[in-house]
């Protein structure tokens, strides 16, 4: 990092390369208190209130209260949101790579490839709901054709509770999958091919470069994904709402999804507003979990830079 | 591009493009379909919607997609908006990173966190009271909603990406501008944005994508339909007296189109602006 | 010049372009704006589109907007307008959203303007229609788009299967559930392979039960909740018996498609391959357009040892609180529901179900050269009808409840008495909350 000015005192302040900073990080922090601190404040007021848009009344904690012991849905919004996250999330980023490794290999016709992988994240959602009804469709959808000729019965996919949660965490694959699959992409094109090099004269073999060269210098690029994938799929919202609404049973009920009920079905503002706050709070803890815990997985050549 | 290791055995390269090819096969399928069903007749969707390529093409949804609601309208509102937006999160944007990037003042680590942690806030959080600031501004139904965010950085994502390539810039090149007399506007104009190019397309990009998909945004703040965007217009194929599949999908695909092509020819650039390295607050 | 900066020149021309979009001085100035909103598939906007030109060419002091929302975010969109007082003057609210929202005082009082204008009067009306504008007895809006529930059945199955006609055995009384059953398994085929080909009854999935569930349950002398909304009685013996009827007739009949079977559109009355289903008079335009290859036409719903009971509903249209134009705005909402209108679009076009007892009985509606040929069916079904028990907290116990009869329409249970006693603990206890916690 770069070394501290010394302080000169009683220099100009427009001469100070500390007020330039401040000043250039600006639009970003006036935009974040309009349009971020202030409405999360008034957000964080509002989930100590029963508000139902026309009357307002203050009651404590009742709200967070009546979540964590009277409702019995936000424990299994909360509970199919986890499961989903540690479903989709590993195996997300492993497809990811392996797609990201094999696009590496200099293959030919590179662009193609990449704009096939990408295609899906493209996809509006009103389309892909579509598609994913037709290729989950339990007695004549892509999937379950497929496992038939292998010679399994497939499930429900989107009507067994069961099986719902599992078709949940395969669609991630496809419309995330594209946009990680880029970043692993640019991490491993920014490995030196000198250290691959020094690894072969050491005598390696494929797996072993892989393992010794490739994973530890793409263990930032790994991690910054496995952050923005568990932020995500905590928020997953659009597939569920616009193709099981929540069911069966239930099975599809993410967190986000019954907050938006909460809040525009059935107007419980106040419930609501602390429903976002618990998903914050919670994402806070997993996020600086990880950040604490990456130093001892995350390589970052060079050091401190 | 750069060279990269290569598997020297031509069975292992055999394999490597057979994975692929299935791999793109799967991930294409669905984007195959929906060009598919939309060369379908209506009574073929409804009859026979288990089969994948149409028995007889029909180009004529594309033009009753197209023609069922003002689109290009909602095409030239939806190219304003984004180009706007565009333009302005990455002049913004850069400007941002580069005071994160290149100078050291209080907070400014406590800052950089917040930015990051803006990253994980559920948008419903917001949502209400975004919205009735808007309205106070007497707002609502105007593009300013939509296009004022991106003059104030365009998104912690995508300074944080821009931040990443700056420090990747040797600080240098920064030192020697100085002592040619350069201030730091200039630095920041002169020599780090003519570095830049690949990190701003990748943001340019982004930005656009995200624009070009956003619906909530749109749907929340525009009342009159002549300033709708494609995005609304795609929702109001779907109805509850049976939707036509195929001019939904008709006009999905010329929703995609620009995107999908956008990204076919931009995606040079895509690569080498995604540096990762010194994640976090280094 | 830089590279970042010939980057963005290109961006910068274009937005410099388009700039101008947007420009334009408005030709409606000095006109009292009313602002209309209102959701459909396209045909139905260009409609209304049309009928807002109509008035606007007639009104010469008056100028409706009209704002097309898509509509799956109609709620949502609404609310927000509500909340922060930027709502249209005019706006149509499905009647499952109108309890909530009447209640929260967000809607004008047409009482007097109703009763000032002497071309209005309620006689004119089926009582449902107007029964369903009323809030504490004050009207609250106007209906459209209204009518009962029905069968749609597909003429040419029932013919091949060597059934009577259903329209003719409602006629003469013979239109039962055990009927209904009949036919429907009769229609029923497997293919070659064993897999089914033909369904005779599309039963809906879980979110749309509640039309043909209405009708069985009141049919078989049950009802979903009390008088006042306080507690669910569908635990009770004529509803069980309705909800194990439909319930078998997917899982132990296997005349009816699952979930599975019936995704993806497979089989829809459209397709052909469904005997029946139940809709309102709605569904005809996109059927008479789509249907070719088959006859097709409407019947009652089957009535049961308590009658022929169906459900009706409609959409409210509905006048902001807080506008500023109201008598312009009843105006406008007189001529959206005017006769003229009404014969326009319902009987001329037989879009849907007329709110004019006088109209619905015209011969003109009556009679059509285009199918559904028996136009009776929909002025019985109206007459044969009730409302649904939908109150303010409608959508929070029926999903409650959905989450339970789930299982039963799922196949994950086959008892309908479990499944519905368990229902009625879920669904009392939201109907005992405090609304807005």
């Amino acid at each position: 990092m770069a070394v501290t000015q010394p302080r000169r005192n009683r220099r100009k302040l427009t001469h100070e390369p500390g007020f330039w900073g401040f000043l250039f990080i600006c639009p970003w922090l006036i935009g974040f208190l309009c349009f971020t601190a202030a409405p999360m404040l008034t957000s964080l007021w509002l989930s100590f209130q029963k508000y139902d848009l026309v009357s307002i009344k203050y009651v404590g904690v009742e709200n967070y209260r009546r979540l964590f012991f009277e409702d019995p849905l936000f424990w299994k919004a909360l509970k199919n949101t986890i499961f989903y996250a540690v479903v989709s999330v590993p195996m997300g980023i492993t497809c990811s790579l392996a797609i990201a490794l094999l696009l590496n290999q200099n293959v030919r016709g590179q662009k193609i490839y990449r704009t096939c992988f990408y295609l899906p994240s493209l996809v509006p959602a009103v389309a892909a709901s579509l598609v994913w009804q037709w290729v989950f469709n339990a007695d004549n959808g892509v999937l379950n054709t497929m496992l038939r000729m292998v010679g399994i019965t497939g499930p429900q996919w989107l009507q067994d509770e069961r099986a719902t949660p599992w078709a949940f965490a395969i669609m991630s694959l496809w419309g995330v999958g594209g946009a990680r699959m880029v970043i692993f992409l640019a991490g491993l094109q920014g490995i030196s091919d000198s250290y691959y090099e020094a690894a072969r004269i050491d005598g390696a073999n494929a797996w072993q470069c892989f393992r010794a060269v490739t994973l530890p210098l793409l263990s930032p690029v790994m991690f910054f994904n496995l952050i923005l994938g568990i932020i995500g799929s905590f928020q997953i919202f659009t597939s569920a709402y616009v193709m099981t609404g929540g069911g069966p049973n239930h099975a599809s009920l993410y967190y986000a999804l019954y907050l938006f009920q909460n809040a525009f079905e059935y107007f419980k503002l106040g419930k609501a507003s602390a429903m976002a706050w618990v998903l914050f709070a919670i994402l806070l803890v997993l996020t600086m979990i990880q950040f604490r815990t990456s130093k001892k997985w995350v390589y970052y050549e060079g050091g401190d830079k | 591009m750069k060279k990269t290791y290569r598997h020297g055995h031509p069975a292992a390269r055999t394999i490597v493009y057979a994975l692929l090819i299935i791999g793109a096969i799967m991930f294409t399928i669905p984007f195959v379909w929906t060009i598919a069903t939309s060369l379908k007749s209506g009574e073929e969707f409804a009859t026979d919607p288990s089969r994948i390529l149409p028995k007889h093409v029909v180009w004529d949804n594309y033009h009753k997609a197209w023609t069922a609601l003002p689109f290009s309208r909602f095409m030239l509102n939806t190219v304003f908006i984004t180009a706007i937006t565009t333009l302005a999160s990455v002049v913004s944007g850069s400007i941002v990173a580069y005071g994160f990037s290149r100078f050291q003042f209080k907070a400014r680590n406590f800052l950089f966190y917040t930015m990051l942690a803006t990253m994980m806030l559920p948008g419903q959080v917001t949502q209400i009271p975004v919205f009735m600031i808007w309205r106070e501004l007497h707002a609502i139904d105007t593009y300013y909603p939509l296009i004022i965010p991106a003059f104030f950085g365009g998104g912690a994502f995508n300074i944080f990406l821009m931040r990443q390539f700056f420090l990747s810039i040797p600080k240098e090149l920064d030192e020697a501008a100085m002592i040619d007399g350069a201030g730091y506007v200039r630095i920041w104009w002169q020599v780090l944005m003519p570095l830049s190019g690949p990190v701003l397309a990748t943001v340019a990009l982004f930005s656009f994508l995200g624009q070009w998909d956003n619906f909530e945004g749109p749907l929340i703040y525009l009342n009159s339909p002549e300033k709708y965007t494609v995005s609304i217009g795609l929702r109001m194929f779907q109805d509850s007296f049976g939707t036509n599949f195929e001019q939904v999908m008709a006009a999905s695909v010329i929703h995609i189109l620009p995107t999908v092509i956008l990204f076919f020819i931009a995606q040079r650039y895509f690569l080498r602006g995604i540096s990762l390295s010194g994640l976090g607050g280094r | 010049m830089s590279n970042g900066l010939r980057n963005i020149c290109p961006w910068l021309a274009l937005t410099t372009v388009f700039v101008g979009v947007g420009c334009a001085t408005d030709p409606n100035a000095g006109k009292i704006p009313i602002r209309y909103m209102a959701w459909g598939n396209p045909e139905q906007m260009a409609l209304e589109e049309h009928l807002c030109d109509e008035f606007n060419a007639k009104n010469p002091n008056i100028h409706v907007t009209f704002f097309k929302v898509p509509a799956a975010e109609y709620g949502l969109k609404m609310m927000l307008m509500l909340a922060s007082h930027t709502a249209p003057d005019v706006m149509r609210v499905d009647h499952y959203n109108f309890p909530s929202l009447v209640k929260k005082g967000y809607f004008y009082d047409l009482t007097e303007l109703a009763a000032k204008d002497k071309t209005f009067s309620r006689d004119d009306f089926f009582p449902q229609a107007i029964e369903e504008c009323l809030y504490q007895g004050k009207l609250y809006g106007l209906n459209v788009l209204f009518g009962g529930d029905l069968i749609y059945y597909n003429k040419t199955m029932f013919k091949a299967a060597g059934l009577k006609d259903p329209a003719e055995m409602a006629k003469r009384g013979e239109w039962t559930w055990d009927k209904f059953r009949e036919c429907a398994i009769k229609m029923t085929k497997k293919g070659p392979d064993g897999r089914p080909v033909q369904f005779g009854f599309g039963a809906p999935s879980s979110s749309a039960t509640f039309p043909v569930l209405a009708s069985a349950i009141w049919g078989y002398g049950g009802d979903m909740l009390d008088k006042d909304f306080k507690h669910a009685v569908f635990d009770q013996p004529g509803a069980v018996k309705a909800f194990q009827m439909i319930a078998d007739f997917r899982w132990k009949d296997h005349c009816s498609p699952t979930q599975a079977q019936g995704e993806n559109s497979l089989f829809t009355f459209e397709s052909g391959k469904l005997g029946m289903v139940f809709d309102f008079m709605g569904m005809s335009p996109r059927f008479r357009k789509v249907i070719h290859k088959f006859e097709w036409d409407v019947c009652p719903v089957p009535k049961g040892p308590f009658g022929n009971t169906t459900l009706c509903k409609g959409n409210q249209l509905v006048m902001y609180a807080e506008t500023k134009h109201p008598a312009e705005a009843w105006k406008f909402e007189r001529f959206i529901t005017s006769e003229t209108t009404e014969n326009e679009l319902y009987v001329k076009l037989r879009r849907c179900f007329p709110t004019r007892k006088a109209m619905a009985y015209s011969p003109d509606y009556l009679k059509s050269t285009l199918p559904p040929f028996n136009n009776w069916v929909f002025v019985d079904a109206v007459e044969h009808s009730r409302p649904l028990p939908i109150n303010d907290r409608w959508s929070e116990w029926t999903t409650a409840f959905n989450s339970e009869i789930d299982n039963l329409i799922a196949g994950r249970e086959r008892d309908a008495k479990v499944v519905l006693s368990r229902a009625k603990v879920k669904v009392d206890k939201v109907l005992a909350d405090e609304a807005g916690f």
